[in-house]
């Protein structure tokens, strides 16, 4: 019997997508497309999802530069650049969809910049040479979140129609919920995903809702760091609460830090790659004592680092390489840039953008130069920027399957796609940890946000046509329970009164993970991390609940949240304990090399409860799952079958995309 | 920690809409941060939600996302100015004052300085702000835009929907229907795109009655305070030239 | 609006032809008085339209609210002042028209004798102040603003102007136009009330050779 798809009661029979960023939205518009109507959960009005803050652009192999490019080179430098810790199907079915998905975007009104034919525009990126990211002047991200809301939008004022085509009176496709907070899935009785558990933040009410299936599209977990580029609603939150219902959670501890942001009391703002793409160079003075203004350091005495240890790439090489290289600089070899005021090396270098010409500035990187000025109060057209490393994705996240298709790519459609552990439990986005493996490049994550989307969408929706029994016919008493169990959680958080301030704890969670958890990562340093979280998390059951109001409390909303944040916390310093070797973000000087023999593989993360209040990670190489109602054994071994492992080596133009180009050709490769 | 130099804020809170009887003003004093936002005074006061006379409060609710101005979420009114709370600088809003804040006026209170403006999303609704797209699956590239339609377009399209224009707009309060300039612009905006232009007349039409373009009162406030600096009295300049347009020859080719 | 503008135009421009001495007025009311139909332009060109404009404008008005002083920017106190000088320029039409027209319709006051109503009001004063006459001069200065500011608004609603630089440019223009408008009509009342002419004769319409000398006003 398959009731699933049809709308016969009257009331629409939705599935759940939690989170309106990109792959959230483009979810929606996917699942929609294909019939399915959508409760669509939001912690912020969709339009003011993290995903806005994404600057440079988005790659798609489109080749109209005349440069050779082909998704196949854009598969290689992916892996490549991610130090081979993908699953490369996955990766090959987003750089095979890249070009459609641009063209997709254009076509829904997307300002990408023009070339003087009217075509799309392309930059270059960081891990490659070629021309491949297409881009709306220094806001991209903000723009194509804009252009999947309409579209989403559009779906708002669409009606639900039965099998027969009649109209739902009321029920429009998509319905939003935002302001609402995720506390957890709902699980029938053999453990299948069928509904959410979501807290309204204005007026306080926790209630259950039925899904035939849930999407997790929540964002990455930079808050958990403290001060990061991410917005601050990027807490992990949802990840985390799906973690501790029996998720598994993937290499959470490769965490991205970005190698150019402007330092800030609230948050790092990012200065974008796309800086550097444009020509932007970075570099400190010879001289580490120099006192002058540093548009008044004459060429000769500038130290262009990047550009003189990897001549291939230069100021582009992948992320980690950067942020590595720009951290010793300034903490090892005491060479950032010199403040007269504090008599001191500050924190920071260069990047310096003065010799391009202005009008190009201004048509292509007016927003992230206008976050410059507006935030150091220094003119960016002038002076060279002063920059420094932070924290800003993880390419870890909630583990996801794929179904490969026979040309090594994935089976569009296939149910198996972006599912979770938890049948019926989809994730997508910066939440998944599918498509970088150790680095992401730049501009994929945009990619990745809305290839995950443009599979999830389809995978639920066949999901949903072969379930046997919908969540709109599980018992009431499921729904009940669960929202009952998240009510007694809530009320037990009004009632705490301890001494602890939960921000004040939040605060001394993110200096100890930033300083001691990101760019070099050390066992015993490590050790000490993971006690402080084991304190922090003891000294988190003693808070006293900030706020008892009973409309928009923020307060006891953090309490979760960090509670929620100290168990990813756990996941990302104990993944990072116990690899021992360098790959990609993950760097340990202890262990310098990469080590495919014992660390080619996936991390998978179960939550177990711990000691008293504390929490516990139990690392697996396998486990027995259903998904899409078929028995799968998961395994931590990486799909490589596409390009074989080598070593990384960006000191050489051309080395990240030697196989598909031929190695004999790396000379040929378009250089800047 | 006498010596330390610090911030005085002055906030108008309220507990929830239906408690108007908990309006009041609070006052608050934080450390001084080098390049101290409003934002970081209000993650202090988080940590140490004092009051200056002494009193335990709960800390000041706002609503806040990206930080760097690109989202519109903290937008609310900072020393009577409406703006964004992340690019108000402590030290560049006249040192030494007390800093005041207050949640916008135009949009139903929900506490403390957030206000709900979920009208700006269904006014998109009704203006059909968005590309009449036939589906997602590929069907090539889009149209061909000169660069100098994408720059036309671009600036437009950065319209994070924060209010600000709706909130110095003497024509926008409760008892007004005028739509403001925000859905207007996105008007111009889909109107320029050569597919969105093919449903032109459909969001045109939705601007032409009551609360549409014509209740626009040239204040221009709405460009002044523009966070974007979108163009939006030009907007609204286009977008009235294509409804008269409309309205005076389109009948005709009906 | 536009008929009410052209008829303020109009009748500042005719009223003007005091400046040339009673004769020169009455010529020109007089061709007025001769235009065919002249009670059904009166009534469906201006009445009517003057009348709707006022109701107009209250809904209007009701819209609107004031931030001026939060918000102190030109355009804002300009949108203010639209406003304001509105509502003068109804209570200033309404009290012109009880000076003259209600008085010709129920009083058989004849337009002969308007130019020696006019002076006559216009010389009065109470504590030494000419209070019509100021009255006069503020009515006007609504009664232009309004029109000129009103224009540079009208153009911006009805798409003549398509962006915030040409209703600049434009608006200059009306500005221009509207302080014409107002010296004429202040040129007017000036001599009225106190004989003092500031344009050496009135319009070239109205010219004639034999300036009377305006020695009439004082008392």
């Amino acid at each position: 019997m398959k009731t699933s798809d049809k709308n016969e009661s009257r009331v629409a029979r939705r599935v759940i997508v939690v989170g309106g960023g990109l792959a959230g939205l483009t979810t929606v518009m996917k699942l929609c497309e294909a019939g399915v109507p959508v409760d669509l959960f939001s912690l912020v009005p969709v339009k003011r999802s993290h995903s806005v803050c994404a600057q440079g652009g988005i790659n798609a192999s489109v080749n109209t530069k005349g440069e050779g490019d082909s998704p196949r080179i854009h598969l290689e430098e992916t892996v490549y650049g991610g130090d081979f810790l993908a699953n490369q199907p996955p990766v090959k079915g987003m750089a095979d969809a890249a070009p459609g998905i641009v063209f997709m975007l254009d076509r829904m009104g997307v300002p990408f910049n023009r070339t003087p034919e009217g075509l799309l525009d392309f930059r270059r990126f960081g891990g490659t040479l070629f021309h491949r990211t297409a881009f709306a002047g220094a806001t991209t991200g903000q723009q194509l979140l804009y252009a999947l809301d309409e579209q989403v939008r559009r779906w708002e004022t669409v009606d639900v129609e039965d099998s027969k085509g009649a109209a739902l009176r009321g029920e429009k496709m998509v319905r939003k919920l935002e302001h609402w907070d995720f506390l957890g899935i709902v699980q029938d009785d053999a453990g299948r995903c069928v509904g959410i558990v979501a807290q309204d933040m204005k007026t306080m009410a926790i209630e259950a809702f039925r899904g035939d299936a849930v999407c997790l599209a929540t964002g990455g977990p930079g808050i958990v760091f403290g001060r990061s580029t991410n917005s601050v609603i990027n807490t992990g939150t949802a990840a985390a609460a799906a973690y501790r219902q029996g998720a598994l959670y993937a290499n959470g501890e490769l965490i991205q830090v970005h190698p150019t942001a402007i330092p800030g009391a609230d948050k790092l703002r990012l200065i974008s790659e796309s800086a550097r793409g444009e020509g932007g160079r970075v570099w400190v003075p010879k001289d580490p004592k120099d006192k002058r203004k540093g548009r008044e350091i004459p060429e000769r005495e500038r130290d262009y680092f990047l550009e003189a240890k990897y001549p291939g790439y230069g100021n582009l090489v992948p992320r980690d390489i950067a942020s590595r290289e720009l951290f010793a600089k300034c903490f090892h070899d005491k060479r950032g840039v010199y403040n007269p005021k504090t008599e001191k090396n500050e924190n920071e270098v260069y990047l310096d953008l003065t010799r391009i010409p202005k009008e190009t500035l201004r048509k292509k990187l007016a927003g992230i130069l206008e976050i410059y000025e507006k935030f150091v109060g220094e003119d960016p057209y002038e002076n060279p920027m002063r920059v420094f490393p932070a924290v800003h994705y993880s390419m870890g996240g909630l583990w996801v399957d794929f179904e490969k298709s026979a040309d090594g790519g994935l089976v569009r459609g296939s149910p198996r796609n972006q599912a979770t552990n938890i049948d019926g439990l989809y994730a997508a986005g910066e939440v998944d940890y599918q498509y970088h493996g150790a680095n992401r490049l730049g501009a994929n994550s945009l990619l990745s946000c809305i290839y995950a989307g443009l599979e999830a969408g389809p995978a639920i929706a066949a999901y949903r046509k072969g379930l046997a029994a919908s969540a709109h016919d599980v018992p009431q008493s499921v729904f009940d329970k669960a929202e009952k169990r998240e009510a007694e959680r809530y009320q037990k958080i009004l009632a705490m009164d301890g001494d602890e301030n939960p921000y004040a704890l939040h605060k001394e969670l993110g200096e100890v993970m930033l300083r001691d958890c990101t760019i070099e990562r050390d066992n015993a340093v490590l050790g000490k991390v993971i006690e402080t979280i084991g304190e922090l998390e003891d000294r988190a059951k003693n808070v006293g609940v900030p706020d008892t109001g009973d409309h928009a409390n923020h307060g006891a909303q953090f309490v979760r949240h960090l509670s929620n944040m100290l168990v990813l916390a756990r996941v990302i310093a104990e993944g990072a304990l116990a690899r021992d070797e360098s790959r990609g973000a993950h760097y340990k000087p202890a262990f310098k090399q990469r080590d495919d023999e014992r660390w080619l593989r996936t991390t998978l993360a179960l939550y177990e409860r711990g000691e008293g209040a504390r929490s516990s990670v139990k690392f697996v190489r396998q486990l027995d799952a259903t998904i899409a109602g078929k028995s799968v054994t998961i395994t931590d071994a990486v799909d490589t079958t596409l390009v074989t492992p080598r070593a990384r080596k960006y000191e050489t133009a051309g080395a990240a995309s030697a196989a598909a180009t031929g190695a004999s050709s790396a000379d040929k490769q378009p250089s800047t | 920690m006498s010596t330390t130099r610090t911030v005085r804020l002055k906030i108008l809170r309220q507990d929830s809409p239906s408690k108007p009887q908990t309006k009041r003003w609070e006052e608050f004093e934080v450390p001084w941060l080098p390049q101290m936002n409003v934002i970081s005074a209000l993650m202090e006061i988080q940590r140490s939600p004092k009051t200056t006379d002494g009193k335990t409060v709960a800390p000041v609710v706002w609503e806040s996302s990206c930080l760097e101005e690109v989202c519109g979420a903290c937008t609310m009114i900072v020393n009577g100015r409406v703006r964004q709370a992340c690019t108000a600088f402590v030290d560049r809003l006249g040192g030494g004052e007390t800093i005041t804040l207050e949640p916008m006026t135009k949009f139903p209170l929900v506490r403390d300085l957030v206000v709900d403006r979920s009208r700006m999303f269904d006014d998109l609704k009704q203006v059909k702000a968005w590309i009449d797209l036939d589906g997602s699956h590929e069907l090539g590239p889009g149209p061909r835009q000169s660069p100098a339609n994408q720059e036309e377009a671009y600036p437009l399209s950065r319209c994070m929907t924060c209010g600000c224009c709706l909130e110095a707009c003497p024509q926008v309060h409760e008892s007004s229907p005028f739509v403001g300039p925000a859905a207007i612009n996105q008007v111009r905006l889909f109107n320029l795109h050569p597919s969105g232009k093919m449903h032109a007349t459909e969001r045109l039409e939705s601007l032409m009655g009551e609360g549409g373009v014509a209740d626009c009162g040239k204040a221009q406030n709405c460009v002044e305070v523009c966070p974007k600096e979108i163009p939006l009295v030009d907007s609204i300049a286009q977008v009235s030239r294509q409804v008269t347009k409309h309205m005076l020859f389109g009948w005709l080719l009906k | 609006m536009l008929p009410v503008g052209v008829f303020l135009v109009e009748h500042l421009w005719t009223n003007a032809s005091a400046l040339a001495g009673p004769q020169a007025f009455d010529d020109a009311v007089d061709r007025i008085q001769r235009v065919p139909a002249l009670p059904a332009i009166e009534v469906f060109g201006i009445l009517l339209p003057l009348a709707f404009h006022a109701v107009y404008g209250f809904v209007l008005m009701r819209q609107a609210s004031f931030n001026a002083q939060r918000y102190s920017y030109g355009k804002n106190w300009l949108y203010v002042l639209q406003r304001i000088t509105g509502v003068l320029t109804l209570l200033f039409v309404a009290g012109h028209l009880w000076e003259f027209r209600v008085q010709k319709w129920l009083y058989g006051m004849h337009h002969k004798s308007f130019f020696t109503v006019a002076m006559a009001h216009m010389s009065w004063s109470k504590y030494g102040v000419p209070w019509i006459a100021v009255g006069y001069l503020v009515g006007v200065a609504a009664a232009v603003f309004h029109l000129a500011n009103g224009l540079s608004s009208f153009v911006m609603s009805w798409g003549i102007v398509g962006s915030r630089r040409a209703q600049r440019t434009v608006s200059w223009v009306f500005g221009g136009g509207g302080a014409l408008l107002f010296f004429l009509g202040f040129s007017t009342i000036l001599y009225l009330a106190t004989g003092t002419r500031l344009l050496p004769v009135g319009p070239p319409a109205v010219q004639t050779p034999d300036c009377p000398q305006g020695d009439t006003s004082k008392k």
